[in-house]
């Protein structure tokens, strides 16, 4: 062989050349040094590649199964899955399975390295009371609402004030209604959490890091809603509302709209082990889309305490887990401004494994 | 000189193989078994078992860790659907990857994904171990790599991570993206070229690294 069989080198690597290319090739890489070094490289790449660690979020691979479980129970959820899913899924299952003989755990899953920054789901206006395993429920249907084409900015902000107007008439007016001016001391209130909207970027600090990815957007997606049919039927755009706030036309608004949000979760309790899962995971992703505001902090705290509250009320063990990887997860930040309140929760819960 | 080659390693797993199959383990196949009957806690045994090893392979391919949830779920969820048909002498964890491989390509591929930003390049984690320098080195090199890897098709990504990463052959990756073995050849090529071009001032580092694990 003449010519330098760079295409080729690849396949070598992989033994998956026919018998008359493969000694074509190794007898090219004999003579030529450059060949020889390229196949080393291609060699490196791949166990550089293997190196890369692949973070999940916190508490993650202890809410997994639950999550799982709780969506093979309701196979009624299962035909409103996207098109993509369904058709990949049948090709694959289509497949005839070949006997594989190497099987090993390779992916390096290191829990506690930084998690890959996420684009947070925003959260439904919770209802003051859950139904039974909302968090359950609420997953199936809140995943279907994320795979539609996304809409406008401007149908999305317009969806989400009426769903506001719709949730807690009372509790303040829907933005685009306020004469902005009379709600100045409101606003006083709301500068915070502008200031977190402004500045929630994919990059931040370990500390921030490690609490906000503790919140994985997929626990926030299984935040219930009382109207999670309604809104089947007009899906909000989760992902595009979330990213910094972006649907927002004007930053009041998103304001108003955590501010509302903080207060009604301060009003939700829990009696049952699903509810408080659901009013954790409520609290988890309030904490992660204003993780600059103060309230943010107490946010953490609160899904911690309702996350050993869950456990208490069904003895679940992943509920303890997720209780304690939370707990732990805030007392290892850099800042953990309520460090003796989470650590007298912790000490309280049984000891994890 | 003595080319590192994976099909000397490949060889070697044939000779395994001819052998004694390398079955999963019984226990492995009880629970699939009693998972297929409708048992919740053995289909819960096996998401503990793969769970990890699914999520890898997704969120190697789509970069999100959103996504990669919605498809790690999917993916259960499909497996658990499809035990029916799954031949249970077959190892689990190869088949629910391919499920999650294919599930994740085409939500890469969808309109939806196309409107996604992606998420900035791997947080970087330091290398332990190795002198400071290598650390530094191995360090950045990590953080090229995820980068050029970000910046590789779906698809490119997708072969790439079905060999390197779960070890399929050309003929299964062919058959987990349906797509012919010349197109996984060619893919698989001018990902690792990409990628071994993005990462030349560091492969030097990295291969003197190998060549000492090799030695010992």
């Amino acid at each position: 062989m003449s010519s330098h069989p760079s295409e080729l080198l690849s396949a070598f690597l992989d033994g998956e050349l026919s018998a008359a290319d493969r000694a074509q090739v190794q007898a090219h890489v004999r003579e030529c040094a450059a060949c020889a070094r390229e196949l080393e490289e291609l060699a490196a790449v791949d166990a550089l590649a293997r190196e890369l660690p692949v973070a999940a979020p916190p508490g993650y691979f202890e809410e997994l199964p639950r999550r799982v479980r709780a969506r093979v129970r309701r196979p009624a959820r299962v035909p409103r899955l996207a098109v993509w899913a369904a058709a990949a899924a049948a090709a694959v299952m289509a497949v005839v399975v070949t006997p594989i003989m190497r099987q090993r755990e390779r992916a390096v899953v290191a829990p506690s390295a930084p998690a890959m920054p996420t684009v947070p789901a925003p959260a439904a206006p919770p209802s003051t009371v859950p139904p039974p395993e909302a968090g359950f429920a609420d997953t199936g249907a809140a995943r279907d609402r994320v795979l539609p084409a996304p809409p406008s900015r401007r149908e999305a902000q317009g969806r989400l004030l009426e769903r506001d107007r719709a949730d807690k008439p009372a509790a303040a007016p829907a933005p685009s209604a306020l004469p902005r001016p009379a709600e100045e001391a409101l606003r006083k209130m709301k500068a915070e959490d502008r200031m977190a909207v402004g500045t929630a970027t994919p990059t931040k600090t370990p500390a921030e890091t490690s609490e906000v990815a503790g919140a994985p957007s997929a626990y926030a997606r299984a935040e219930p809603t009382a109207d999670a049919q309604k809104e089947r039927a007009a899906p909000p755009p989760e992902r595009k509302l979330a990213a910094g706030g972006g649907a927002f036309a004007h930053p009041d608004d998103r304001a108003l709209m955590m501010d509302k949000r903080y207060q009604a979760l301060l009003s939700r309790s829990a009696t049952s082990a699903a509810q408080a899962r659901a009013l954790r995971d409520a609290w988890d992703l309030f904490a992660r889309e204003v993780p600059a505001s103060p309230r943010a902090d107490e946010a953490r705290v609160r899904a911690i305490e309702v996350a050993a509250l869950a456990w208490r009320l069904g003895h679940d063990p992943d509920d303890l887990a997720a209780a304690r990887a939370r707990a732990q997860a805030y007392l290892d930040a850099e800042t953990a401004p309520q460090a003796a309140r989470v650590r007298a929760l912790l000490e309280s819960l049984p000891p994890g494994p | 000189m003595d080319v590192p080659s994976r099909a000397d390693a490949g060889r070697a797993l044939e000779a395994r193989a001819a052998a004694g199959p390398a079955a999963p383990d019984a226990a492995e196949a009880d629970l699939l078994a009693r998972a297929r009957d409708g048992n919740l806690f053995a289909f819960d045994e096996i998401v503990k078992r793969y769970q990890r090893r699914v999520y890898a392979t997704a969120v190697r391919i789509v970069r999100r860790h959103d996504v990669a949830d919605d498809v790690v779920q999917e993916a259960f969820l499909r497996a658990h659907q499809a035990l029916g048909r799954f031949d249970l002498s077959r190892p689990f964890g190869p088949w629910i990857c391919r499920i999650a491989a294919n599930l994740a390509v085409n939500h890469v591929r969808s309109p939806q994904a196309r409107e996604e930003e992606l998420p900035e390049a791997h947080a970087e984690t330091p290398v332990k171990g190795a002198s400071p320098l290598t650390r530094v080195l191995d360090t950045e090199a990590r953080a090229v790599l995820a980068r050029a890897l970000e910046d590789l098709s779906a698809e490119q990504r997708a072969v790439f991570a079905l060999r390197v990463f779960e070890d399929l052959s050309y003929k299964e990756i062919a058959e987990a993206l349906e797509i012919s073995i010349g197109t996984v050849m060619s893919r698989l090529s001018r990902a690792r070229e990409r990628l071994r071009v993005a990462l030349t001032p560091y492969l030097g580092a990295a291969m003197a690294r190998r060549a000492e694990g090799g030695e010992r």
